[in-house]
């Protein structure tokens, strides 16, 4: 018998009147004009480091953009224009099992995943489309043609409405919804341009500075040895002089008084030693 | 006997050795493990309290590159962006870290933005001329990529002759009568690998994989003993299930190789095989493998031209091979494998036994101009070689059992985006009940690479 839902509903249930008014979040960055509306509170604008609750709806302006910073390492980076309400985060540290969902109505956002995206999932709604983020990394936004673009950067990316439902498996690829009855396009490569523009959305635009004074630089980065990393070049392939090693050695060994040849290991190959 | 069981200790030590040091290694590599995933979840709190904290996002991404939390580090780096978008450290980081989820097109964009922003430093952009193309290449369907040696070598035993003056004839030892003697020599070796792979282009991730592989050796000492070896695979490695075993994938293949020794043919092998790749977590894999030859031996013009041919016959090889990326840089290979030459004579019959294992260790270059990481790769292999029947030219009483173990290391030094260095040393000894088999030599190779 499969536990785990029963787990997950039990937990749910123990965080969920405490966890609603508790802090689930941190505004990670805002560009201005980036603004949250929490239950039943007034609309504020947005500040680095401010809490951020269940059901907090957050807007932002063709200028804003925001990051919110998650209590499981998550992210979501919330782009121009867009209006996205975290419906729900319910996260046990000790477990590292939760549950979160979003909604977003239009807009651009790229969900980073953590612990709970790990475990459950995560859920982000659309008048379009469910989007199901399980163990990784997606962008999710809106053509000017009002097309919905689900774009799979990592994990598996499950999008589902009333046409059916579209599995995204591979980095790159994407599906596009148009309306809420019309199935998912199949998996496909993304246009490089849509991505470009959807990933300059989702950050900074060159004059902004995400809400903070004092920008980090390059030097501050290097001394935590960020932008250092390199590849591992591929290696010669050193079974090959192993394999020549031993037809070396069965040519010259010797089966008593006469010298003769012996050439067995000629197909080694992957298996030379 | 005597020397028998006096081999057979020092066999034993030397492999309780290399054992004891893999063990080090390896417990090395999970506490290391354990250490950054602490360091990552002390400074996540902090972050919370206040992301403005950039020492804190800085030191989170690193850690979380550590402990291979590519998504924490990308979290973290991001947010530094918000915060600045001209950051090029975090542009590059990115791209490096979407390369290693395998998201080449967004690896792509955080290279070419940080190639376009204004005062990039000299090392960032060595690195993106490394990285930007090898992304490139991951995007595009037909990929082709190769490294390639030429190298001066040396070997302390060119002929892999017996280590001892005696060889055995009819069951007596007899003084070897040659031609072949200990000695050693230097060659010039060429060696290289071409890969091509065609992907479909579909989401299941399924490519069609060929490789060539080649060795040509220039003896001095023996002119006679210089060969060339080709050995060309290919065949389509499709995914297992993707939805259900994401990762996993099978291959089957055609296989056939072709050599020469002194210019003349030697003999040539067609096969093929059927490996599968099954990932287990984030950091371990495991690949069975089995694999059937032809093994066709020419008759050539030396000695006992039509005996050589008896060796023709078939090769069966079973192999369970696993990868553990214990951190992002240190990699261990093990592998074990089984298998059965059959020829015309029971004497020439055999069954193998095979163990093997390797730890790549990869460190950053003296110069932060060099784009790429080198490494060492210590390995150790085993292998024992079991004949069904006596043979009666040398022993009628004794079945031949042979050995060998070959400790060294590898050395790869690649310096600009196509050229560097690489090296080999290693030490290999063939076990054997028979006087005629023991062998032993120590040989090197080294010289400059070609990547492409």
């Amino acid at each position: 018998m499969n536990f785990r839902p029963i787990f997950l509903a039990a937990l749910v249930t123990t965080f969920a009147g405490a966890a609603l008014a508790q802090t689930v979040g941190t505004v990670g960055a805002a560009n201005q004009d980036a603004t949250s509306e929490p239950p039943g509170g007034a609309r504020r604008g947005l500040k680095v480091g401010a809490g951020v609750v269940q059901r907090e709806r957050i807007r932002t302006d063709a200028k804003g953009s925001a990051q919110i910073a998650f209590r499981d390492s998550s992210a979501l980076n919330i782009g121009r224009n867009s209006d996205v309400t975290i419906d729900r985060f319910v996260f046990d540290p000790a477990s590292g099992a939760g549950q979160m969902t979003t909604s977003m109505t239009r807009g651009a956002l790229r969900f980073v995943g953590g612990k709970v995206s790990h475990g459950a999932g995560m859920t982000i709604k659309t008048p379009t489309a469910t989007i199901g983020v399980r163990g990784g990394v997606a962008s999710v936004g809106y053509d000017s043609a009002g097309q919905l673009h689900v774009i799979h950067h990592y994990g598996v990316v499950n999008v589902s409405n009333g046409g059916g439902t579209v599995r995204l498996l591979r980095p790159g690829f994407e599906t596009i919804v148009t309306n809420f009855n019309a199935p998912p396009s199949p998996p496909a490569r993304v246009d490089p341009n849509f991505l470009a523009q959807i990933t300059a959305r989702v950050t900074s635009n060159p004059a902004q500075r995400g809400g903070v004074k004092k920008q980090p630089s390059n030097s501050d980065a290097a001394r935590f040895e960020i932008g250092f990393d390199r590849l591992g070049g591929d290696t010669p392939n050193f079974d090959l002089p192993a394999a020549r090693d031993n037809l070396v050695r069965g040519q010259t060994q010797t089966r008593g008084p006469i010298i003769q040849e012996e050439k067995r290991d000629l197909g080694c190959g992957m298996y030379c030693y | 006997m005597y020397r028998k069981n006096l081999f057979g200790a020092r066999r034993r030590r030397g492999v309780a050795g290399y054992a004891s040091a893999l063990a080090l290694m390896l417990a090395a590599g999970a506490a290391q493990a354990q250490s950054v995933i602490a360091d990552q979840s002390t400074l996540l709190p902090r972050i919370l309290a206040n992301p403005a904290d950039h020492d804190a996002n800085f030191a989170y991404a690193h850690a979380s590159v550590e402990a291979r939390d590519y998504e924490a580090a990308i979290a973290a780096l991001e947010r530094t962006l918000f915060f600045n978008p001209n950051l090029t450290r975090a542009k590059y980081e990115l791209g490096a870290l979407y390369y290693k989820l395998k998201s080449f097109d967004m690896a792509q964009r955080y290279f070419e933005d940080a190639l376009k922003t204004p005062g990039l430093e000299p090392d960032l952009r060595a690195r993106i001329e490394i990285m930007l193309p090898a992304t490139k290449k991951e995007l595009e369907p037909s990929r082709l990529s190769g490294v390639l040696q030429l190298g001066v070598g040396y070997s302390s035993n060119v002929p892999l002759a017996p280590v001892f003056g005696l060889i055995r004839s009819n069951g007596a030892d007899i003084p070897n009568p040659g031609p072949y003697y200990q000695r050693g020599g230097v060659n010039l070796t060429a060696v290289g690998e071409v890969r091509h792979v065609y992907d479909f282009e579909n989401q299941r991730g399924d490519t069609w994989e060929s490789r060539f592989a080649g060795i040509g050796t220039s003896q001095f000492a023996f002119g006679e003993l210089s060969s060339v070896l080709v050995e060309a695979t290919t065949g389509p490695r499709l995914a297992l299930a993707p939805e259900v075993l994401p990762g996993a994938s099978i291959r089957p293949y055609v296989a056939a190789s072709y050599a020469t020794m002194a210019l003349g043919r030697l003999g040539s092998s067609i096969g093929g095989g059927v490996t599968a790749r099954f990932p287990i977590g984030d950091s371990f894999q495991v690949e069975p493998g089995v694999e059937w030859r032809h093994l066709d031996i020419a008759a050539t013009s030396r000695f006992l031209e039509v005996a050589s041919t008896l060796n023709t016959g078939s090769q069966w090889t079973g192999s369970l091979a696993a990868r553990w990326r214990a951190t992002d840089r240190l990699t261990f290979d093990g592998k074990v494998l089984y298998g059965r030459n059959s020829s015309y004579t029971s004497t020439l019959t055999s069954r193998r036994f095979g163990l093997e294992g390797s730890a790549r260790i990869e460190f950053d270059p003296p110069s932060e101009l060099i784009g790429w990481r080198w490494s060492a790769t210590p390995f150790v292999r085993y292998a024992e070689t079991r004949f069904s029947a006596a043979d009666l030219f040398v022993d009628p009483l004794v079945v031949r059992v042979d050995r060998q173990i070959r400790v060294g290391s590898q050395f790869d030094m690649p310096i600009t985006k196509m050229f560097g260095v690489a090296a080999l040393v290693q030490y290999v000894r063939n076990n054997s009940n028979l006087p005629n088999y023991r062998a032993s030599a120590w040989s090197g190779l080294i010289g400059p690479t070609l990547r492409f």
